[in-house]
């Protein structure tokens, strides 16, 4: 695939660079011409406007980037380094941008990655304008995830091995074609199609032990989709119809005796598992329906809403077979072998909708005020029979604001939000009743101000204070105040500051859990491009967040009280600098230094740097040669074992 | 009378003043003589089809389908004369595109979103004379920068690698829920749409993933911890939310599931047993 995608792309960079000269001097300069001649009788002459629209009006135009990647053996944990990074070595196309354009016909293409990188994707767009449009995307992406940090049991015996780590592929493809374009009525088609595929170690749990054994995974989702948009002046409506079927054939494969994590006998009797075949058979579909509409039924009333409906469902046949040495802890009987299958079921109706509005009584007044409700609950079996441990939710937004501009430059805004709902859970093993009951009651002031200072300039804010008489969970925010302020201001013709504040402070009431939290973060940036940016362009940001969260909890075994602390006090900074250096008047390599630094301190202490240099040489109109050194490094205080680092260095071409 | 007299003068001025003429429309061929570079760009915009394309009523003067009537500034060459949607107010700048895009799927719920409801114009973020869309991870840095700054964390979502966009989770163009989240299909989550495994329904739900979202546990732009969680043990994940301290509040899950041993390593790592954290099909303590 790789290959050819290689092959192909390259032939049409040589079509691109032949069709340029060839194809405006017999298309371009005739309506190039024609257009002067019979649009702009009165103006001058312009026998080189033909040539320069001509040279613009290129037909297809491409940026690829081609090169090879190599890397200095990862020094400290390859593992992390793959969970964190994971880029490897050899050939790839770096990325590229095609564009072919003829009359009616549009066609773009972008991607990026292929070759063998984790994030490889891909964006293909084609259009006959009135007619239709098509558009298709597609991404693979490589997840690993190994890290001895992680939920590992073993840490303590200095066993580094992680028990929950993947090492999967994550497919998607989507297409979309759209049928008249532009037009009133426009009927659209979609497919999706996810998959994800691999293996990883995941556990087997049995009674006072658990196993890490192999699992292979293998999900599937296909979408399909269709409808119907009405486009009006001022109106407009979706109505679209879709069905999901999904499978996930997970399972758990062991061979060979272990010995499991727990350390010592029960009774004297050392548990271990032998052979095991765990396995989930998931058969799902859904349907949905959506209809969305807006409308401007007069010049000072803009409406909206929509209501969508799903129903997933689902049908799950698990099975279980395992011999070795188990023990079940009710009736504190040992067996070899073990055989379960269960069949469950679960359905899920689920329906969102909206209703909003905007009425603009006055130019420099306007009320904004909308609805929004979210409906879920699920139907479980288990064996056929209904489970009452079964889960509902109930979520309704009302939220009214006031816009007001006094003058031009200034707009003020303050309204109200309510949010309120009821859920319904199952309960712990220790409750006195199978389920559990939540309410949500939440009231919120907003306000805000939009101040544009001069041209240059301009301050945003944006407060809201809640307070809530129910939540969901413990660590739900309850009294909050939150604070946003963004600015920006170009000091100079060429130099362009910006910067944002985010406050969020939270503390609970005594009738709830005690939970205070601290959040706010401070980021300003900068672009910089002295002359029009022609020699240097420079782009930096630096950004300073902190973290404070104390909440109460209770220790299990002993039932005492103690905090959970979390901090973290983050320092980010990055940046690039870009210098063309004017060696000659047709040879101009240029330089980019940059990367970023991120250092954080705290109940997990972690630096990681990411700096790289880039060498960009032309050696042809067309045709430029790049060289590229990259540095990653992480590093944890706590857990240095899961550090790493590693040089990269790449080479390639560049065409455009 | 004296005083009559008085309004009479100085009212003799303003009647021999001549109005001055609105302006007029002058196609865009005109627009194209002096700014022809730009033209030529904008030609290779999704835009230009209003140059010919009367569903608009702007066929061959879609310049002035945005910028309004040129006369004035044919003549004058002054950038005052004319209408520059860059430096009008953010909402007199979105009714001059909301003039053709109101009425479009992708406008539903922009009147309520976070950037109209902060007088964020679409020209901040939409070149509209260029053929490509702006890079949108620059292109949203530069107002969200703290954000773009949670990507420079190890554990991430891959967003300068180009695996994955803003806009592949989020809508600018506004959403009703929380921080402009997409939903994927008809109304589940945008996460569902890459993490197809964790759709369910589950028999044995987990309730915050229905009820708060990923977002309960996952910092889901980028974190210090691993597994994009919000803590970097997942005892204390657990703990905070499975804890029987404050019940007059009546929160979910707060009522401990069962006397755990914390002092064993083993039991703290609780998704060591509760493999299927995220919700499983056949277990009622989510052990497989």
């Amino acid at each position: 695939m790789t290959p050819a995608l290689l092959a192909l792309l390259m032939a049409g960079v040589l079509y691109a660079q032949d069709k340029p000269a060839q194809e405006p001097a017999k298309e371009a300069p005739k309506e190039a011409a024609a257009e002067a001649a019979k649009e702009a009788p009165k103006e001058e002459a312009k026998p080189e406007a033909a040539a320069d629209a001509a040279a613009v009006e290129r037909m297809f135009e491409i940026d690829l980037e081609v090169g090879t990647r190599w890397q200095q053996n990862v020094l400290g944990n390859r593992d992390t380094y793959r969970s964190v990074v994971n880029l490897g070595e050899g050939v790839r196309i770096m990325n590229w941008d095609a564009r072919f354009h003829k009359d009616e016909w549009v066609a773009t293409s972008r991607g990026a990655g292929w070759g063998g990188d984790p994030s490889e994707w891909l964006n293909f767009q084609f259009e006959r304008r009135k007619y239709f449009r098509f558009n298709a995307d597609h991404r693979n992406t490589a997840y690993f995830n190994a890290l001895p940090s992680f939920a590992n049991p073993l840490l303590d015996r200095g066993i580094y091995a992680n028990q929950r780590a993947f090492d999967t592929n994550r497919r998607l493809t989507d297409l979309q074609v759209d049928f008249l374009p532009g037009g009133k009525f426009i009927p659209f088609f979609g497919y999706m199609r996810d998959r994800g595929f691999g293996r990883g170690t995941s556990l087997f749990v049995a009674d006072s032990n658990e196993y890490p054994v192999l699992t292979n995974l293998n999900d599937r989702t296909n979408l399909y989709r269709g409808g119907l948009r009405v486009e009006m002046k001022r109106f407009h409506a979706t109505l679209e119809q879709g069905g999901i079927q999904f499978n996930d054939d997970q399972n758990l494969v062991n061979a060979g005796a272990i010995a499991g994590n727990r350390p010592n006998p029960i009774l004297g009797q050392s548990l271990f598992l032998n052979n095991l075949l765990q396995a989930y058979a998931v058969d799902g579909s859904s349907i949905y329906t959506k209809a969305l509409m807006t409308a401007q039924p007069v010049g000072w009333l803009d409406v909206s809403g929509g209501l969508q409906y799903s129903r997933p469902r689902n049908d799950v046949v698990y099975s279980q077979q395992n011999d070795g040495r188990f023990v079940d802890l009710d009736s504190l009987l040992f067996f070899n072998t073990q055989s379960v299958r269960l069949l469950s079921a679960a359905s899920q109706p689920h329906t969102t909708g909206n209703l909003g509005l905007e009425l603009r009584p006055f130019s420099s007044f306007r009320v904004m005020s909308s609805f929004v409700t979210d409906r879920l609950k699920n139907e479980p079996t288990l064996g056929g029979s209904p489970l009452a441990e079964r889960l509902e939710w109930n979520y309704n937004q009302h939220q009214t604001e006031a816009v007001f501009e006094p003058v031009t430059r200034l707009t003020l805004r303050g309204g109200y939000r309510y949010v309120w709902g009821d859920g319904l859970s199952r309960s712990g093993q220790l409750s006195p009743t199978p389920a559990e009951r939540t309410e949500l009651k939440r009231h919120v002031g907003l306000a805000g101000a939009g101040f544009r200072v001069t041209d240059k300039a301009s301050l945003n804010a944006d407060v809201e204070i809640a307070r809530s008489d129910r939540v969901m969970f413990r660590t739900s925010l309850t009294d909050y105040e939150r604070v946003r302020m963004r600015g920006r201001y170009q000091l100079l013709t060429h130099l362009r500051l910006y910067g944002t504040v985010q406050i969020l402070n939270n503390t609970n009431p005594p009738v709830f859990n005690r939970f205070e939290f601290r959040s706010h973060q401070t980021a300003l940036g900068l672009q910089w491009m002295p002359g029009g940016g022609n020699t240097v362009q420079m782009t930096g940001e630096y950004s300073r967040a902190a973290v404070k969260s104390e909440m109460d909890y209770l220790i299990p075994q002993v039932l005492q009280s103690t905090l959970s602390h979390y901090r973290e006090n983050t320092h980010t900074l990055t940046g690039m600098v870009q210098w063309r250096m004017a060696v000659g008047w047709t040879w101009q390599p240029t330089l980019s230094a940059g990367g970023s630094m991120y250092l954080t301190s705290g109940t997990r202490p972690t630096d990681y740097y990411q700096p790289m240099v880039r060498l960009n040489t032309p050696v042809y109109s067309h045709l430029d040669l790049f060289a590229e050194y990259r540095w990653y490094g992480l590093s944890q205080q706590i857990y240095r074992f899961e550090g790493f680092r590693t040089h990269q260095g790449a080479v390639g071409i560049r065409i455009h | 009378m004296r005083m009559l007299l008085v309004i009479i003068l100085l009212g003799m001025p303003l009647v021999g003043q001549e109005k001055k003429a609105a302006p007029e429309y002058m196609g865009s061929a005109v627009c194209q003589g002096c700014h022809e570079e730009l033209f030529q760009s904008f030609t290779k915009s999704p835009h230009y089809r209003v140059e010919t394309d009367s569903k608009h009523g702007f066929a061959e003067k879609s310049c002035e389908s945005c910028h309004g009537p040129g006369s004035a500034h044919a003549e004058s060459a002054t950038p005052s004369d004319i209408r520059n949607p860059l430096r009008l107010s953010a909402p007199q700048s979105n009714r001059v595109c909301l003039g053709c895009h109101l009425n479009q799927p992708s406008r539903v719920g922009a009147i309520r979103g976070g950037h109209a409801r902060n007088q964020v114009a679409c020209t901040s973020c939409h070149s509209v004379h260029k053929p490509k869309p702006k890079d949108y991870v620059t292109n949203c840095g530069t107002c969200h920068v703290a954000t773009l700054a949670q990507f420079q964390r190890p554990y991430r979502h891959k967003l300068q690698e180009g695996g994955i966009g803003c806009v592949d989770c989020h809508n600018p163009h506004g959403r009703l829920l929380t921080n402009a989240l997409r939903d994927v299909s008809s109304n589940e989550p945008g996460c569902l749409r890459c993490h197809g495994d964790k759709r369910g329904p589950f028999a044995f739900e987990h309730a915050p993933m229905r009820m708060e979202g990923c977002s309960a546990c996952h910092e889901s732009h980028g974190s210090s911890n691993p597994r994009m969680l919000t803590r970097p043990q997942v005892a204390q994940q657990c703990l905070e939310c499975h804890s029987n301290l404050g019940t007059n509040s009546r929160t979910l899950g707060g009522i401990p599931p069962a006397f755990h041993d914390l002092a064993n390593p083993r039991i703290r790592s609780c998704t060591g047993c509760h493999v299927k954290i995220h919700g499983s099909h056949v277990n009622r303590t989510l052990l497989r």
